[in-house]
């Protein structure tokens, strides 16, 4: 409980982190809230425009989708900060040397960052997730579809396993960037998931493509994913939930295993 | 000669320094001391154009570091122990300080066996120790044999072989007519190579002069240093 | 100046992390390429080709995220100022040589990507394509080195400017009229064919040199004014 305590204090301090739960807490809701607006005019008006469909069966997911951003750089930081060095002035030390002396039974420690990480992500989830349906609804006004809590639940479950696959990528590798630009690229134009969806079927079973299934109607994964895939059939729930699990699974497999054994 | 006259430097409502005036003379070894926090970090920084004074200059043979051209052939700087990049080799660290002044790669072999990192200059920096680190500071603030050497605690880290190296490069700088200033925390190091003493503290000047004429009312430069800087928080 | 740009040189080939990003970014340009092709088989050379440069992108914002933030890790940037203390003219030949980076890896890799699609003679459109691609890159390049002078901070740094070129468009796709004024629209209407152009291309010059110079300016405004 000490290490849990003391891992929850430093992640708390660290302004990265404020700032990416403000990023996943705020961002979806505003952007959910503008879009809702824009979707209802475009139901009102009969003109689609920029929009993929008129269906209003998502909304509020797909913004939510975009929140997975500040998830990512809180799981960045919470390992890339242990590797930051002071000046020499200040003896060139890193917190992980003030960290490993603390709190020296390795296995502990690296079960208290993934605890407070997975806690951290889930509590935010509660905040982000209510927040950008309730803003969906009301920008939307009679346009509202009734959210899906299934979907809602997918939202959480994407969003704590991308924190965990983030956080053992950074404590493979020991620094930040390289994870950041992967996973922030995945979740754009230039995802590497949608770009292997074209060559194989195979590329379903990555993480974020998986997750798509449970916090979107099939329809919606249709026209967006799959309207670049040879594969429109996505995974069944059940499926989608098992591949999750199993990538969180050898997420924290790996970052346990690099705690315990790896020189500091 | 360092000129540094009437620096004031402000951080929002914090005042670091208050008025800091002293000089460095050709020929001698300045020592810079005050307790930690007195300023002395920021004094030399303003002296070399890392930061800007509110008030007040700093100037280095009558010109402004940043008006020196290839100021490395004029002053070589040690602060912050020499900020090699960690993944960089200590040969390419002084490869690009030696490109930025058009100095020749034979003189950076020349600074390596100085400072004796000739064996580990393909290693990376970050797999150095406090010590080589401080080393290969060293090494960078010899690159353009400059006539004057600002060294922010240039011991820090270094073994007795080192410390006696320092002592004989500065001694030898001074005897051949350059300018000395260096800062550091060892009284008794201090005291065997300094000229003349600068005593600062909570941002104040509090003494300044030969360390014969600073010492005597107290016999000893530790005790000179404890007396001045006593009412000191 | 010279000497200056070949010490910044000198630095940027020295980092391992720079030679990293642009051997990925080299090599992943065909893989990507033939994705693509497996993707639309039927489609000509240069339409699959400009389907590469903004996956070629990213690898010329982490150039200069990298370049930039590396003077930051170990306070490398005091060593800097003291070799170079007028801080204008470092900058100019920091972004120099980034710049010039950033064209040599986009045109390599977009040659090879043009390369695994057709080993047929190279079309005038294609070249255009390929140049104008690798000044675009150049030109985000420049931009993130000089965001990333300005925010000094690694993880920071690579949030906000892969926030500016990956997730900004997501975000703002809704609104076509704001999303196409962002840099990696702008960059793409820049290479395109000039058929599908949607905005005159000066005026999308103009948009993607205002983005450099507003980075520019601003990473300007850190260096030059702020203690190192």
């Amino acid at each position: 409980m000490s290490y849990f305590l003391a891992e929850l204090s430093k992640l708390v301090g660290q302004p990265a982190v404020r700032a990416g739960s403000v990023v996943t807490v705020v961002a979806p809701a505003v952007i959910a809230a503008l879009n809702g607006t824009s979707l209802a005019h475009a139901i009102e008006m009969g003109d689609q425009g920029a929009f993929l469909s008129l269906s209003t069966v998502d909304s509020g997911f797909s913004e939510l989708a975009i929140g997975v951003v500040g998830v990512l750089i809180i799981a960045v930081v919470s390992v890339s900060s242990e590797y930051a060095r002071t000046p020499a002035a200040l003896g060139r030390t890193r917190q992980l040397s003030s960290t490993l002396v603390a709190m020296p039974v390795r296995t502990a420690l690296a079960g208290a960052k993934i605890a407070v990480l997975v806690a951290w992500v889930l509590a935010i989830s509660l905040v982000a997730i209510p927040a950008a349906l309730v803003a969906t609804r009301l920008s939307l006004g009679s346009h509202a579809t009734a959210p899906n809590l299934w979907h809602a639940a997918g939202v959480a479950a994407f969003y704590l396993t991308m924190a965990l696959l983030a956080q053992a990528v950074t404590t493979v590798l020991r620094s930040g960037i390289l994870p950041l630009v992967i996973f922030l690229a995945n979740s754009s134009v230039v995802s590497v998931g949608m770009l292997l969806l074209q060559v194989t079927s195979w590329a379903k079973y990555l993480p974020d493509i998986a997750a798509t299934s449970l916090m979107f109607t099939e329809a919606e994964f249709t026209t967006g994913a799959a309207a670049v895939s040879r594969n429109s059939a996505p995974l069944g729930a059940a499926t989608a939930v098992c591949v999750l699990l199993g990538w969180s699974a050898l997420s924290v497999a790996v970052t346990v295993a690099v705690w315990a054994r790896r020189d500091a | 000669m360092i000129e540094i006259e009437s620096v004031t430097k402000r951080r929002g409502r914090r005042t670091v320094l208050s008025s800091v005036s002293f000089r460095a003379r050709p020929g001698r070894v300045t020592g810079f001391v005050g307790p930690n926090g007195a300023g002395k970090s920021s004094t030399l920084r303003i002296l070399l154009g890392l930061d800007r004074a509110t008030s007040g200059r700093a100037l280095v043979g009558g010109r402004r570091y940043c008006d020196l051209p290839q100021p490395l052939r004029t002053v070589g700087a040690l602060l912050d122990g020499g900020g090699a990049h960690p993944s960089r080799t200590a040969r390419a660290h002084l490869a690009w300080i030696a490109a930025s002044q058009g100095i020749s790669r034979r003189r950076i072999d020349e600074v390596l066996d100085l400072v004796g990192l000739r064996g580990d200059a393909r290693r990376r920096a970050g797999t150095y120790s406090l010590g080589m680190g401080q080393r290969l500071g060293l090494a960078a603030a010899l690159l353009g044999d400059p006539e004057v050497l600002v060294l922010d605690e240039p011991v820090n880290g270094l073994d007795p072989a080192g410390v006696l190296w320092i002592r004989d490069l500065v001694r030898g700088r001074a005897a051949q007519g350059g300018t000395v200033l260096m800062s550091s925390h060892l009284m008794g190091e201090l005291a065997e190579v300094a000229d003349d003493i600068v005593v600062i503290a909570d941002g104040r000047i509090t003494a300044a002069g030969s360390i014969d004429d600073v010492v005597a009312p107290y016999g000893d430069l530790e005790a000179a240093f404890f007396a001045l800087t006593g009412g000191a928080r | 100046m010279i000497h200056l740009v070949r010490a910044e040189a000198v630095k940027l080939v020295t980092l391992p992390s720079v030679w990293l990003t642009l051997v990925v970014t080299v090599g992943a340009a065909p893989v990507i390429a033939r994705a693509q092709r497996s993707w639309l088989p039927g489609e000509s050379t240069i339409t699959v080709l400009r389907l590469v440069p903004p996956y070629v992108l990213v690898g010329g914002a982490v150039l200069g995220v990298l370049v930039a933030c590396g003077e930051y890790v170990s306070r490398q940037i005091v060593a800097t100022l003291l070799a170079v203390p007028r801080r204008a003219r470092f900058l100019v030949a920091k972004l120099v040589v980034v710049a010039l980076a950033a064209v040599a890896s986009s045109g390599g890799a977009l040659a090879l990507g043009r390369m695994s699609l057709s080993l047929s003679t190279w079309s005038l459109a294609e070249m255009r394509m390929v140049a104008i691609a690798s000044l675009v890159h150049a030109s985000v390049a420049v931009l993130s080195c000089a965001s990333a002078v300005a925010i000094r901070h690694l993880v920071a740094s690579t949030a906000t400017v892969c926030g500016l070129i990956l997730v900004a468009p997501v975000v703002l796709s809704p609104w076509p009229k704001v999303a196409r004024w962002l840099v990696d629209a702008v960059g793409r209407d820049l290479y395109a064919d000039t058929a599908s152009l949607l905005l005159p291309s000066r005026q999308v010059a103009v948009a993607l040199v205002a983005w450099v110079v507003g980075a520019v300016a601003i990473g300007a405004a850190r260096l030059l004014c702020c203690d190192a």
